[in-house]
């Protein structure tokens, strides 16, 4: 049942215990109102702030029934104890033997005790997957009326009524700021620290962080709280650019392990791992190995096999999830990072999850130290997280906890049919489980429609563009020789019936020669310097097509998929320049260049 | 008891039908669908709050999606319906005997079981050996035929809800290529009147002009749907449907109807220069 216990009542402050593993401890409802007296009416610290007065006008008027009872001098330290809290429950209880609380004795019932959890219900009391303790205080804020004279200056929609008009007076009303009933998310101790232990409880993760600037954010994260400057990090190179801002962040060395290349379909997949297995061997100091799972084309690595051999190397293992959340709901879909092992995961929940675009999560894994990763977050974070993100990602993972199996029972469903129709169509092949290869394509994410488009002479961005501009459909992207529809939690059959008539009719009409097409997306890097030297290193500007052998000094890619063709330190090759000629020819949006038509590009000067 | 059916005709513009009883309410996989009893119109059928016809004057949509293209091509036998659960169209068609198979290939098999039940004078032909009924999706249905009908009729709802498919170019090229050389596809074409629905006309006729040479619009009164003036699509590579008419040996066959005849075949490509205009400026 979703709580629907809101109305004029302040959210409760976390009803967790506070420990930084954020597992385990039972906690009682009178301790969580207590909680809720001292936390969320004074900015999150215990007896920071509150006065005896203010917190009693808060009792009267927020606690109508009940709070008579209360008792709380013994019961209070014990329970905090029981949670193994007691520095907390000294503090918690000084501050309780100075207020004036009622003398009746202590109530035995303790109505929402939950021993013994189903996997339904949170190991913490209280809270189950049902709850989306954000959306509720939320809620709660939104019917409570408070009169701002705090930031956004919209306040709550009225001094921007056109974005009103645009968005909705609901929405404005809850862009709000972190407020003491709403916590924060660069120090949560409430509210959203509760939603980010239903998320960890629903991923299976030790801990989670809601990240409110993409995956991008979570990746970096990972990187820098495993690896300092100069610390060697293992990773394939067909990683997105936020895995090489992260080296330039963080100083660490990359250890590029070429992926392997499907013949047949020339796009890269995953680490064989021999290949690991050698890097380790030749890098025993590295920190860490880096793995996509899957990658944008829905190839899983053999995960479980390089966690061991990362873990018996005392390296941690860090995935890029940004395609992967579903991979924690679903049946018979790759396994995922933190059943694998792993140690860190950024999942993009915006990406298959459901949740607003640029909402992310950070999972741990039990080695991890929570609160270092705070710290790393808290580095780049924005001190005014939208509660709009972080309510979508609170709502989300309920949605995921508790229908999740259905929807991509359905969704993979659905992939298949369509899979089935495309290879029917003749000369498209949807890929399938069928390549797999025990190793670099350990297993397909089969919720992925992945079309090779090659047999019928048009490239994977040609016929992206035919669907976007001809048909009015739009897939995620195409590269040479490829596109990717993704098909998530918000398909319906007619959608996917509209895709297939479209490619049924783009069919008729191709040429089918796919004679002179470019055959492969993944090109060697080679790395001079790596990446945060050749960022800090003088640079000058040339034409691209000047710049063979030249050190680049910033990144070319196309984006979708965002995967560099060129990082910063990496030589400048022939190779790279006749695939980015060859890919913006066929109408790949290029990016990365501080040259906006990346016609130019920043080399090193001295390299 | 003062009980009203009320569709809005634009936001700002509604058309209200008395109604008696409620006969039949059911949302099924698709789409919510309702019949009522009504003193000025009889039984009404409605989808997702949208009149789709009733029994008074469904005869001019059915006489007018069937006849026109049914006077045109010397030699329909292979028809493909699509949409027209309630079977008005069907009925049309089976007053031909010389068209020897009618695939149709409907989405809610419950709009089919509930025009059966309580409109039996418009699904009054289900029972026609010709007919191969089949519940499913229409675009997905015509993707896979290559050359097979003379006729396809795209007897559909409106572009929002499930018949939005069936405005699609991808929808359109298919049904082309399903097509014989000579075949012809007669389309619901919406209202040129108000704003909303006189975008869609425009997309309609841009989208089927793409493929087919000849691509004509024609229109007919119909009191109870939006502003009462609506247009059908004609699309064909061979036939104009003016310049090809046969009126002899249409009228030869003796098909007595209520709203079509040979004067208002002629007459019904005549457009207003409003809806010329319109017609003229769209989009894909
Ligand atoms: C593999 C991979 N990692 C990370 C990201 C970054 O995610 P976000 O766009 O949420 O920052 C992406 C996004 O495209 C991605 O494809």
């Amino acid at each position: 049942m979703p709580n629907r216990n809101v109305g004029s009542r302040p959210p409760r402050s976390s009803k967790f215990a506070d420990s930084e593993h954020q597992n385990g401890a039972e906690t009682s409802p009178l301790r969580r109102r207590l909680r809720q007296l001292y936390m969320a009416q004074s900015s999150g610290a215990p007896g920071s702030q509150g006065t005896a007065q203010d917190t009693n006008e808060l009792e009267i008027g927020a606690f109508p029934d009940n709070i008579e009872d209360w008792q709380p001098e013994n019961w209070l330290n014990e329970d905090l104890r029981t949670a193994g809290l007691s520095d907390l429950a000294s503090s918690a209880g000084t501050i309780a033997a100075s207020r004036p609380l009622h003398p009746a004795g202590r109530p035995t019932a303790r109505p929402f005790l939950r021993p013994g959890s189903s996997p339904e219900i949170s190991r913490a009391e209280g809270l189950t997957q049902e709850d989306a303790p954000l959306k509720d205080a939320l809620e709660w804020y939104r019917e409570s009326r408070i009169v701002p004279f705090d930031v956004p200056g919209h306040k709550q929609g009225r001094g921007n009524p056109d974005l009103t008009e645009f968005l909705g007076q609901r929405t404005m009303s809850i862009d709000v700021n972190s407020m003491p009933a709403l916590d924060n998310l660069i120090h949560p101790t409430g509210v959203i620290r509760d939603a980010e232990i239903l998320a960890a409880q629903a991923f299976g993760a030790a801990a989670s962080f809601f990240m409110v600037n993409g995956t991008s954010a979570a990746v970096q994260a990972m990187v820098m709280t495993c690896c300092g400057e100069g610390d060697k990090i293992i990773m394939p190179r067909n990683v997105h650019r936020s895995s090489i801002n992260s080296l330039i962040l963080s100083g660490a060395i990359p250890v590029y392990v070429n992926p392997d290349t499907d013949n047949r379909l020339g796009i890269p997949l995953g680490m064989a791992v021999a290949d690991v297995r050698a890097a380790i061997e030749r890098h025993p100091d590295a920190k860490a190995v880096l793995v996509n799972n899957p990658t944008y084309y829905g190839v899983c690595p053999n995960l479980p096999a390089i966690v061991s051999l990362a873990h018996a190397n005392d390296m941690k293992v860090l995935c890029d999830e940004a395609h992967g959340t579903h991979l924690y709901f679903g049946d018979n879909l790759p396994i995922n990072a933190i059943t694998a092992g792993a140690d860190m995961a950024s999942v993009s929940v915006h990406k298959t999850g459901g949740s607003l675009t640029q909402s992310s999560l950070l999972l741990l894994g039990d080695d991890i130290s929570p609160g270092l990763t705070r710290q790393v977050i808290n580095l780049t974070q924005t001190t005014s997280a939208s509660y709009l993100l972080m309510a979508s990602l609170d709502i989300a993972r309920r949605n995921l906890a508790l229908h999740g199996r259905e929807i991509f029972a359905r969704v993979t469903q659905y992939a298949q049919y369509a899979r089935e129709q495309v290879n029917e169509i003749g000369g498209y092949y949807a890929i399938g489980s069928e390549i797999c290869n025990g190793d670099s394509f350990y297993s397909f994410d089969t919720t992925k429609l992945t079309v090779h488009t090659r047999a019928i002479g048009l490239t994977g961005i040609e016929v992206a563009d035919k669907l976007r501009l001809d048909y009015g459909i739009q897939v995620e992207f195409g590269d040479t020789g490829n596109f990717l529809a993704i098909i998530s939690v918000g398909d319906r059959p007619r959608d996917l019936e509209r895709l297939i008539s479209a490619l049924t009719e783009i069919r008729r009409g191709a040429d089918g020669d796919p004679a002179d097409m470019l055959f492969h997306e993944y090109i060697e890097p080679q790395m001079v310097v790596p990446p945060r030297q050749a960022y800090y290193t003088n640079k000058r500007t040339v034409p691209l097509d000047q710049a063979l052998n030249e050190v680049a000094g910033e990144f070319v890619m196309c984006y979708p998929p965002g995967i560099p063709i060129l990082a910063p330190g990496e030589r400048i090759t022939s190779d790279a320049l006749d695939y980015i000629e060859y890919s913006r020819a066929r109408g790949s949006k290029m990016v990365g260049t501080a040259d906006l038509e990346v016609r130019n590009i920043q080399v090193l000067t001295d390299k | 008891m003062d009980l009203w059916l009320t569709e809005f005709s634009s936001p700002d513009a509604k058309f209200s039908i008395r109604v008696e009883k409620q006969l039949y309410s059911h949302t099924s996989d698709f789409q919510q669908i309702d019949i009522f009893q009504t003193p000025e119109f009889g039984r009404v059928l409605v989808l997702d709050g949208i009149v789709m016809l009733t029994e008074k004057d469904e005869f001019i949509y059915h006489e007018m999606m069937v006849h026109v293209p049914m006077a045109v091509h010397p030699n329909v036998r292979t028809v493909l319906l699509i949409g027209a659960g309630d079977g008005g169209s069907l009925r049309e068609l089976c007053r031909y005997p010389d068209i020897e198979c009618i695939d149709m290939v409907e989405i809610d098999r419950e709009v089919v079981n509930a025009c059966r039940r309580f409109l039996p004078e418009v699904a009054a032909s289900f029972n026609d050996p010709r007919l191969n009924l089949v519940i499913g999706d229409g675009i997905s249905f015509v993707r896979t035929k290559q050359d097979e009908y003379d006729l396809i009729i795209v007897d559909s709802t409106d572009p929002f809800g499930p018949g939005e498919d069936l405005f699609t170019r991808e929808f359109y090229a298919n049904c082309y290529n399903a097509l014989h050389s000579d075949g012809i596809m007669t389309n619901q074409h919406e209202s040129p009147y108000y704003d909303s629905d006189a975008q869609i006309v425009r997309h309609i006729h841009a989208r089927t002009t793409l493929y087919f040479p000849i691509t004509k619009v024609y229109q007919a009164h119909i009191p109870t749907y939006p502003s009462g003036h609506w247009l059908f699509g004609f699309s064909s590579r061979k036939y104009d449907p003016v310049a090809d008419l046969r009126a002899e040996e249409w009228l030869a066959r003796g098909i007595e109807t209520d709203y079509y005849n040979i004067d208002l075949h002629r007459g019904c490509f005549a457009l207003p220069t409003y809806v010329q205009q319109l017609l003229s400026g769209g989009d894909v």
